[in-house]
Parts: C-alpha cells; sequence; structure tokens
C-alpha cells in the first residue's frame, strides 16, 4: 500500500494570509482518502495545488515518485491527477460523450499528441462509452450537457476525471445539493472506482459519506492538519471536535 | 528638431489619453470594452465641424453642444444595444460583437449623413507661438489645456463623488450601485454617456488640426486601446501616459522612418504590449474561482 | 440520408455553368457571382474556427487573405508556377505567418484578442498599400493570366469556376471532418471552459495554436484563390470592411455552424448584390443585421432553427 501521491510541506500564501501551512499528506492507491475541515480551512486550496491551478509557495509534490511540484494543470491531468470541481464545470455545449472523450488525454510526445489530435477519435470514443457505462450515463451519450438533471452532472464529471491515465482522482464535495437515494448510489460508485484501483481524494462536508467510505481522514484547519488516520480515530479526535465545535462554545457567553 | 516632435506627440497622444479615458470609464464599471468608443470621436468632429461652419455657431457654444450630444448618443446607444445584454449578464463575446456592430453602424450613418469627404475646420489659431525652442499653436496649446482640464474633472468625479464611487464599484460587483441607493441602470446611462462625451470631445479638439471625416474614428481606434491598456486600464494618470506613449512613439517613429508606416507604429506597439502583458487581464488569473 | 443533399449540391454546381448559359440572363455576371460564392464561403469558414469553434472573435481575417493572395499573386504572376503550387504557396505561407502571430496571440482574450487581430489587419493592409516595390502598392498585381483548359475543353471560365468550388467543398468537407476530431473537440472544450480543459488534460496553447494555424490558412486559402477567379490583386480586398463582413457572414447564419457560415455567406451575398445602387447603405445593413442578431437570435439562422430540434449525436452516439 505504497502512497501514489506524496505531499510534504506544502505552503500557500495569498498576501499576508497562509491559505495552507506546510500541509504533509499521503494519498494511497485503491484506498479513499478525505479531506475534512471547517469551510476556510484550505481544502480547495489543496486541491488547486495539487491539480496545478495554483502554485505553492513551498512543499513538494511528488506523484508515484516523480516530482510534479508546480506543474502545470494540463500536465498535472496527463501525468494521472484529475479533480472534479465544487460547482461542476462541464462543457455545456458539447455532448455527454464528447465531454468525458476530451478528456482522454495521454499521449507524452508531440508528435504522438498530434497524431491523436487528429485521429484518434474512433478509439477515444470507444473509450468514452465505457466510462459512461460505468457511471451509468450511457443512455444520455448523445445529449448536450447542459440538458442533464443535477444529479447526473457529478456523475458526468466523474467519468470525465476518469478517463485517460487517472491515477489519482480528486473530488469536490461530490455529494454536495444530492438527496440521500443519490448519495448513496454515488458511494456505490467510489467503492466500485477504489475496486479499479485508483487513489481517491476527497473533499467532503458530509459527515456520513466520509465516515462511512473513507479509508483514512485528514482533518483541516486554517490551513493546518491536526488530526489524521482511520474516520474512527478522527471522529472522536480532541481537536478536531474542537474545531467544529470550538466557534459556538465562543459564542455563549 | 527631436523636440519639436516630440511636443506634436505630445499634442496627439493628449487626444489619444482623452478617447482612451472613454474605455477606462466604461471598463472600469461594465467590465467591457466599447469598440464603438471612437465613432462618438468622429461624430464630435463631424457635429462640431458643421455647427461652426455651417451654423455659424460661436466655438465654446458648438464645443459644449456637440459634447451634449456625443453624451445623449452615448446613453441611447447603451440603451438600445447594450443595456439588454448587460443586465442578461451575456457572454463577453455577445458584448463584443454587440459593439462592433453598433461602430458599424454609427460609423454609416456617419457616412450617409456627412458624405465621405473631409471637412475643414476653423482652429483657434494656427500662428505658431514661440516657447523656449519651441512652436505651439494657440490650438495646440488649448487640446492640452482641455485634455488636463476634462481628465482632471473626470478623476475627480470618479474618486470624490458618489456617484463616481457607484461607477466604479459596479464593475467587480452589479449589487453595489443598487445599494448605494443608485440604479443600475443609471450607472449604465452614466458612464456610457460619460466616455461619449470624452470621446466627442476628442473629436472636437483634433478636428481643426486634422480634418473632420467619417473614417477619422477607425483610423484612430487602435491607438486608443493601445494608449489605454498600456496604462493599465486601472488608472487616469496610467490612461494619460498611455496616449503619450503612443502619440510619442507615432511621431518620433514617424518622423525618422516614413510617414505611411507611422500607423503600423501604433499598431506594433499595441501587439507588444499585448505581447509583455502576462495572460492578460480578465481571464486566466490564479485565484479565478473554482 | 445526409448524403442527398450534399450530392444535390455538387450536382448542383457541376450543372451550372450549363444552367446559368441555358437561363440566358447576364451569364458572365451570373457565373461571376456564382464563382465568387465558394470564395466567399471559405473565408467565412475560417472566421468560424476561430470565432465559432475557438470563441475567439478575429476582425483581421483579411490580413490572412493578403498573404495567401499577394503569395499566389506573385509565384503565378511573375515567377510564374503553375497555378494549383502558387495557391499551396500561399495557403503555407499564411500559416506560417499564422504561427508566427498566433503563438502570442493564444494568450489573449476577448477584447484583446480582437483588437490584436485588428491591429494585424491593419498592418497587412498598410503594407500591401506600401510596399510598392513587390505588392505594386495601390494597383496591385495585374495582369495574372488563369490555367490554360484547352486540353480538357473548358472554356477558362468554366474551368476557374470549377477550381474554385473545389476548393470551396474541399474546405467544408475538411472543416467539416476537424469539428469531429480531438482537436476540434478539444477547442471545443476550450471555448467553453479553458480552466476545466486543462484540467482534464487538454494542451490548451498547442490546441489554440494549431487551430489558430489552420484558421490562417482556409483565410489564406479564400486569399489565394482571389488572383485565380479574378486575374489581379488589389489592396482595397483587405481592408478591414472584409474582415468586418466576413464576421457578419457567420454571425447571420451561426457561428459556430458550417452551415451556418454558407447560409449567412450566401445572404449576405444576395443582399450585396441587391443593394448594388445603394453601396452607402450596405454597410448600415450589415451593422443593424449583425446588432440585430446578436440581440434577438444570437446563435444565428441556423443555430436557432437548430436548437429547436432535439439534440443529435455527432459521436455516432
Amino acid at each position: 500500500m505504497s502512497a501514489v501521491l506524496e505531499v510534504r510541506g506544502l505552503v500557500k500564501r495569498f498576501g499576508g494570509l497562509v491559505a495552507v501551512d506546510s500541509l504533509d499528506l499521503d494519498v494511497a492507491a485503491g484506498q479513499i482518502t478525505s479531506l475534512i475541515g471547517p469551510n476556510g480551512a484550505g481544502k480547495t486550496t489543496v486541491f488547486n495545488m495539487l491539480s496545478g491551478i495554483t502554485r505553492p509557495d513551498a512543499g513538494r509534490i511528488r506523484l508515484a515518485g516523480a516530482d510534479v511540484t508546480g506543474a502545470a494543470s494540463w500536465r498535472m491531468a496527463r501525468a494521472g491527477v484529475c479533480r472534479t470541481f465544487q460547482n461542476p464545470r462541464l462543457f455545456w455545449n458539447l455532448t455527454v460523450l464528447e465531454n468525458v472523450a476530451v478528456a482522454i488525454q495521454r499521449e507524452r510526445s508531440l508528435a504522438g499528441e498530434l497524431v491523436a489530435l487528429l485521429f484518434a477519435e474512433r478509439r477515444y470514443a470507444e473509450e468514452a462509452r465505457e466510462l459512461l457505462a460505468f457511471v451509468g450515463l450511457a443512455d444520455r451519450a448523445a445529449e448536450l450537457a447542459s440538458s442533464l438533471p443535477y444529479g447526473h452532472l457529478r456523475r458526468l464529471e466523474l467519468a470525465r476525471a476518469l478517463a485517460g491515465t487517472a491515477q489519482v482522482v480528486m473530488l469536490d464535495e461530490p455529494v454536495a445539493g444530492m438527496n440521500p437515494a443519490e448519495v448513496d448510489d454515488l458511494m456505490r460508485l467510489l467503492e466500485a472506482i477504489r475496486r479499479r484501483g485508483p487513489a481517491l481524494f476527497l473533499i467532503e462536508h458530509n459527515m456520513r459519506v466520509v465516515l462511512d467510505i473513507s479509508d483514512r481522514v485528514t482533518v483541516l484547519n486554517f490551513g493546518r492538519k491536526i488530526a489524521e488516520g482511520t474516520p474512527a480515530h478522527v471522529r472522536t479526535h480532541p481537536a478536531v471536535v474542537e474545531a467544529y465545535l470550538g466557534g459556538a462554545r465562543e459564542a455563549t457567553p | 528638431m527631436l523636440a519639436q516632435v516630440a511636443l506634436n506627440g505630445v499634442i496627439v497622444g493628449s487626444i489619444y489619453a482623452l478617447v482612451a479615458l472613454g474605455f477606462v470609464v466604461v471598463y472600469r464599471s461594465v467590465a467591457m470594452f466599447n469598440f464603438a468608443q471612437t465613432e462618438y470621436y468622429t461624430l464630435g468632429g463631424m457635429l462640431f465641424a458643421t455647427l461652426l461652419v455651417v451654423g455659424g455657431v460661436p466655438f465654446l457654444v458648438a464645443l459644449v453642444l456637440t459634447v451634449a450630444v456625443g453624451v445623449a448618443v452615448g446613453v441611447l446607444c447603451e440603451r438600445l444595444a447594450f443595456r439588454r445584454l448587460l443586465l442578461a449578464q451575456a457572454q463577453p463575446v455577445n458584448l463584443i460583437i454587440a459593439s462592433i456592430a453598433l461602430a458599424i453602424v454609427l460609423r454609416s450613418i456617419i457616412l450617409l449623413a456627412w458624405g465621405p469627404d473631409a471637412r475643414r475646420v476653423p482652429s483657434l489659431g494656427d500662428d505658431p507661438i514661440r516657447l523656449a525652442e519651441l512652436l505651439i499653436t494657440p490650438q495646440q496649446a488649448f487640446i492640452v489645456a482641455a485634455t488636463v482640464l476634462a481628465v482632471a474633472a473626470v478623476a475627480l468625479f470618479l474618486h470624490r463623488t458618489r456617484l463616481g464611487l457607484a461607477l466604479r464599484a459596479t464593475a467587480s460587483n452589479r449589487m453595489v450601485a443598487g445599494l448605494m441607493g443608485v440604479p443600475l441602470t443609471s450607472v449604465l446611462a452614466l458612464s456610457f454617456g460619460l466616455s461619449a462625451g470624452l470621446g466627442a470631445l476628442g473629436g472636437i479638439l483634433v478636428a481643426p488640426i486634422l480634418l473632420a471625416q467619417f473614417s477619422m474614428g477607425q483610423a484612430i481606434l487602435v491607438k486608443a486601446f493601445a494608449a489605454a491598456i498600456l496604462g493599465g486600464l486601472a488608472s487616469i494618470p496610467g490612461v494619460i501616459v498611455g496616449g503619450l506613449v503612443v502619440g510619442l512613439a507615432e511621431n518620433v517613429a514617424g518622423a525618422y522612418l516614413s510617414s505611411a508606416y507611422k500607423d503600423v507604429v501604433a499598431f506594433a506597439v499595441l501587439l507588444l504590449v499585448l505581447a509583455a502583458r502576462p495572460a492578460g487581464i480578465l481571464g486566466g488569473r490564479v485565484d479565478d474561482k473554482v | 440520408m445526409r448524403w442527398a443533399p450534399r450530392l444535390l449540391a455538387v450536382g448542383a454546381v457541376a450543372a451550372a455553368p450549363w444552367l446559368i448559359s441555358a437561363l440566358g440572363w447576364r451569364p458572365s455576371y451570373l457565373l461571376q457571382l456564382a464563382g465568387l460564392l465558394p470564395i466567399l464561403i471559405v473565408a467565412a469558414l475560417s472566421e468560424t474556427i476561430i470565432a465559432g469553434f475557438g470563441g475567439q472573435v478575429s476582425v483581421g481575417q483579411a490580413g490572412f487573405m493578403a498573404v495567401g493572395a499577394y503569395t499566389t499573386g506573385l509565384l503565378a504572376g511573375s515567377a510564374a508556377w503553375p497555378w494549383v503550387a502558387s495557391i499551396g504557396a500561399g495557403v503555407l505561407a499564411s500559416i506560417a505567418v499564422a504561427a508566427l502571430v498566433g503563438v502570442p496571440a493564444l494568450r489573449l482574450r476577448g477584447p484583446y484578442f480582437v483588437m490584436a487581430s485588428l491591429a494585424f489587419g491593419g498592418i497587412a493592409y498598410v503594407v500591401a498599400t506600401n510596399w510598392i516595390e513587390v505588392t505594386g502598392g495601390p494597383g496591385g498585381l495585374r495582369n495574372l493570366a488563369p490555367p490554360a483548359f484547352e486540353r480538357v475543353g473548358l472554356h477558362p471560365d468554366v474551368g476557374v469556376f470549377y477550381m474554385l468550388w473545389i476548393a470551396g467543398f474541399g474546405t467544408v468537407g475538411l472543416v467539416a471532418w476537424f469539428r469531429d476530431t480531438p482537436l476540434g473537440r478539444s477547442l471545443l472544450a476550450v471555448r467553453e471552459d479553458e480552466l476545466a480543459a486543462a484540467a482534464v488534460g487538454v494542451h490548451v496553447a498547442l490546441v489554440k495554436s494549431l487551430s489558430f494555424m489552420m484558421s490562417g490558412a482556409i483565410a489564406g486559402l479564400a486569399g489565394a484563390l482571389l488572383p485565380l477567379f479574378v486575374g489581379l490583386v488589389t489592396p482595397d480586398a483587405f481592408s478591414i470592411n472584409q474582415s468586418l463582413l466576413i464576421l457578419t457572414q457567420v454571425l447571420i447564419g451561426g457561428i459556430d455552424r458550417i452551415r451556418g457560415a454558407i447560409v449567412g455567406t450566401v445572404l449576405l451575398l444576395v443582399v450585396g448584390e441587391l443593394l448594388r445602387d445603394f453601396a452607402e447603405f450596405q454597410l448600415l445593413i450589415y451593422g443593424l443585421v449583425m446588432l440585430g442578431v446578436i440581440l434577438f437570435f444570437p446563435r444565428g439562422l441556423v443555430g436557432e432553427l437548430l436548437a429547436r430540434r432535439p439534440a443529435r449525436a455527432r459521436m455516432a452516439g
């Protein structure tokens, strides 16, 4: 059970504010790791750094042993770090199938890239169809992304994140806005993904989900890791309880 | 001689700064570029020419009247062409196309109304006065003075009045204007009207020197834009600097290279500035909300 | 089912010269008009790629046309190259210029890109008008003889007509194919959401530059066909108005649709000819139409019609 993604001493500052403070983190293949913490704890910033959208100010990120710190977004994706967004960022005027097909990007050389860009149509279509079947959207392949109901949007984003050479799939609040039935569906899907092999890394506020399916939980507050371990361990950890309830206690006179 | 060329550059640069300020006012309030901005400049020049020459209207009256008409046309354009799109938060592409279309419409109306010929406009005086080693005509002095006054007035308005604050705040948050008690539609009308007025003033000032013609706006579009973004779009001093740089570069190049390629210099300045800017201004920022 | 209209179009074009002479009304005028159409369609398609698929409005396509036109005109004229080779070279020259200009232009968005394209078109026009030694200045390049068609037994006008239409159909086919390749799809994704596209692995810079080069190449082709068509190359064909006309064409039909480019071009050509005697009003009408379209039918005629039908699978879904 080696770590696919190793983070050491990750730091991000915005002006005078330290958003992420010396974070160490490991995400292992075939496991579901969750990142939790109160609002503003720096979770999305961590995601942004790991997916190449934001440059870390300090620290190292290693993917399967290779140093990918500060790599651009598209390079991270091709190396295998794929993510979804808090508010789904789909390609609204493309079909469901096209949305997934675009995400199939694995070429490493310019020559390979050029050939793929022009001629890999059929191959990509088949792969995309397979992924859609896996998330249960095969019957909607020809519809525009903009016509999907909300619950399906997340599934489409998930299919997109699985495309290509996904080694680490990062999901930003994957069950936000879903009803309990949809949440159960998604949890089963996440477990199915875990069986396929990639490492899953979640930001989530829904505690039932976090405690039910996570293998490991990391807790962030004010940009710092305050606890880490199995769900059971974290649930009763004093620092975690303090972080989530501390504000309310201060309010009472 | 270089100093004289530089002076000419400063004078023409003032005009660019004035028109560019119009770009910036609209940009600061609604985050869009109005490609029709320089057509108000043309309108100003043509109308001023007509009032002075055909109407025999006194200079200052003609100036005020023309600026007023410019403002009115600006407000009308906002109402007809942009309001619908702005209120609906239309895609930037659509706003761009709308303003290009508006520019075409305005230009062709001007062409239909005034014909293709250039018009001479009497100036405030073409006999150069000697200032140290340099020669400056009364008209040129007027241009500089009027520009300074206009820019100062706009700066005061934007930074010292409530309306001005509402104008500046609206770009980042549409709600703010309403919260301040100023309806959004008023802010829109105001910013487009103000920028049109500035454009028209530019046309009025330059007409006696460069002749008034239906194509004059198109000719300075790229230059005024270059001045605006050179100055950084954020500050009024920046706009002035931008205008002066473009005017100077153009005149210096025109004096030492062929004058036919003078325009190319302004275009090249624009392209260089654009090439040097990292990732544009609006998009590609790292703190884009994800 | 989709082949029927296409075969019909090809057949109509193939038979056109005979139909026109059979009609007996102003045959050379009609043939000229029918020959101009593919050139305009090709030019429009270049905008479809950059503005429609790529989401970057360009008002500088005429600049690429100029590059193609003058390169071809010079080679076919003073260097006496065969026409097809000259046109090919014109296209290559446009690709080279697009690569040069496109790389810095990649990072520009929205109005900045528009202005850069305006500046590019402006520079091309000024150079075309003033670089007399090469471009012949305002007079341009003249007396370019069309290819000899005796061996095939065709009148030169008809032969040129077919050459133009072959280029036209070829371009339509090329752009249609492009739309459904991973490159075309990636371009659309970049248009929809550049950040998300990068996040799924799209090499945004490469996709943009390749597409930009394609757009430039196609505009260059349109320009390169001009000397073949009219036997001369003059700068006034490459003014800003030409670029604006191209934008209007694709906008009316539907900026991101190939059929939109075709429909819009045909419409404007017809309207332009009908308004020939009212040239001053032409520009005003184009502007008003553009404004009306963007305010009320932003998807263009074809776009609006198609939007009312359920989405059809593109990738053989």
